[in-house]
């Protein structure tokens, strides 16, 4: 799945070049901006992000401030750190905020994206599991008393959630809109997870003070309450779980399950299908094309099919946000988007 | 010029062929229906074809037409298809024409290829 950085400045041009230069690893990550710190802020609460690349020096809330902001509500994101004004002092009184790492201007498009890149890559840098018991597994980080930080999806990937470990303990939890106790017994309660491991922990705050296994055992009760609950009261129960985020927890899954039933309805398996992911970073591409439309009185863009030359390609579907769906490029194009079109009409 | 561009003009449901220059320029247009806003589009193109960056080729459906792109070292080729038209085929077409679009170098120019068609 495609990342997303957002980049902080209050230089507009700055920001419209680095945007610009940076579109050339959209493969890697996809960039987000906002001006300030507040407008940061806000973007953090409204998706979701892997990394924040921030200037000191800004209007309404200062870097300093969004690495704070960051560190108490949003730990599992790195803060990189580019400023015009550095001095030693900044830079120790970043690292010592949570900062991962200080850029100092001038740079070069390159450096950034290999300090964005290299950044990225330590999300796993302590490896990759699919299809595990996240109670199992979380029992071995706490008897190998890993320090880490944890991303874990459920299977559907329609939640996700992240855990903080320090010497094998379980400081914080986070899913949807819950923290702490709350959002554990939610997480433990997924069957199956996919997870990262990353091989650090920012959280500073034990948010959870019962060990381990109480949690656990506690998930488990709320789990079989819920199930029993469920099968006594008939009724949709989506609506009532916490996503993660609003845009891609609630509103995002059922277009992107849509699309994904429809494939797999139609081609069972083969359909050379990687990944289906929401990414506004080809909404560039989506207007070009509309405007494109607009002078042959075409219309909109309902889905297309486009190779950059990559070891994938994307096939687009906007929607109220652009739906991108990874291929294989040996894919049997031409069907799939006779099924795209068979939908529109 | 358009003998280049015939074999997909002909096809079924082929409502028209544009060669832009990867600056939006264009270097030759070709419709087979009319175009109501044919003095907007060279106005148009420098801001599309910008959009563009690092396509390789793309196969578009939107709501009245299908559109392929295809770039070439100094281009884009743009097919505009109605839903009757056969995007294999078009593609097919392009696979064939693109060595000779390739071919031109950037000391000739396209321009001197291709005859500007207003």
């Amino acid at each position: 799945m495609i990342k997303r950085v957002l980049i902080v400045d209050d230089d507009m041009e700055m920001l419209v070049s680095l945007k610009d230069g940076l579109s050339r690893y959209a493969e890697t990550f996809s960039v987000v901006t906002a001006l300030d710190g507040l407008m940061a802020a806000e973007e953090l609460k409204r998706i979701n992000l892997s990394l924040v690349v921030t200037d000191l020096k800004m209007p309404n809330l200062d870097g300093f401030s969004l690495l704070a902001h960051i560190m108490e509500y949003y730990a599992e994101i790195p803060v990189l750190i580019i400023t015009g004004y550095s001095t030693p002092e900044m830079e120790r009184m970043a690292r010592e905020g949570g900062a991962v790492g200080y850029i100092a201007k001038p740079f070069t498009i390159e450096d950034l994206a290999r300090r964005i890149v290299t950044t990225l890559r330590k999300e796993a840098e302590g490896g990759t599991l699919h299809s595990v018991s996240s109670a199992i597994f979380l029992q071995l980080m706490e008897m190998e008393e890993r320090t880490c930080t944890i991303r874990l999806f459920e299977k559907t990937g329609r939640r996700r959630g992240v855990l903080f470990f320090r010497d094998g303990e379980l400081l914080d939890a986070k899913t949807g809109g819950l923290r702490g106790e709350a959002a554990a017994y939610e997480v433990f309660s997924w069957d199956e997870v996919s997870l990262n491991i990353q091989n650090s922990c920012q959280q500073k705050t034990k948010r959870i003070k019962r060990d381990l296994q109480a949690i656990l055992l506690e998930a488990m009760r709320l789990k079989d309450e819920r199930r029993q609950q469920d099968e006594t009261v008939p009724g949709p129960k989506e609506e009532e779980e916490s996503g993660l985020d609003l845009v891609e927890t609630q509103e995002g899954p059922s277009a992107i399950e849509q699309l994904m039933d429809v494939i797999n309805k139609e081609f069972k398996q083969g359909s050379g299908v990687e990944d289906i992911y929401y990414d506004d970073s080809w909404e560039g591409l989506v207007s070009g094309i509309n405007t494109l439309g607009a002078v042959f009185e075409g219309g909109e863009l309902r889905a297309g099919y486009v190779d950059r030359g990559e070891s994938k390609d994307f096939i687009l579907v906007p929607r109220e946000k652009v739906i991108v769906i990874s291929v294989n490029p040996r894919c049997p194009r031409d069907r799939i988007m006779e099924v795209l079109r068979a939908q529109e009409r | 010029m358009k003998d280049l561009f015939n074999e997909i003009l002909a096809m079924e449901d082929i409502q028209g062929v544009l060669l832009l220059s990867s600056e939006g320029e264009t270097i030759f247009k070709e419709f087979n229906v009319p175009v109501r806003k044919n003095n907007e589009l060279d106005e148009s193109f420098h801001e599309i074809v910008k959009s563009f960056n690092g396509i390789r080729e793309a196969d578009l459906l939107l709501e009245k037409v299908r559109v392929y792109i295809r770039k070439s070292n100094m281009s884009y080729l743009i097919v505009i298809m109605g839903s009757f038209a056969s995007a294999a085929m078009v593609r097919l077409s392009c696979d064939m024409i693109l060595p000779s679009l390739n071919d031109a170098k950037a000391g000739k120019g396209l321009r001197q290829i291709f005859k500007r068609s207003r």
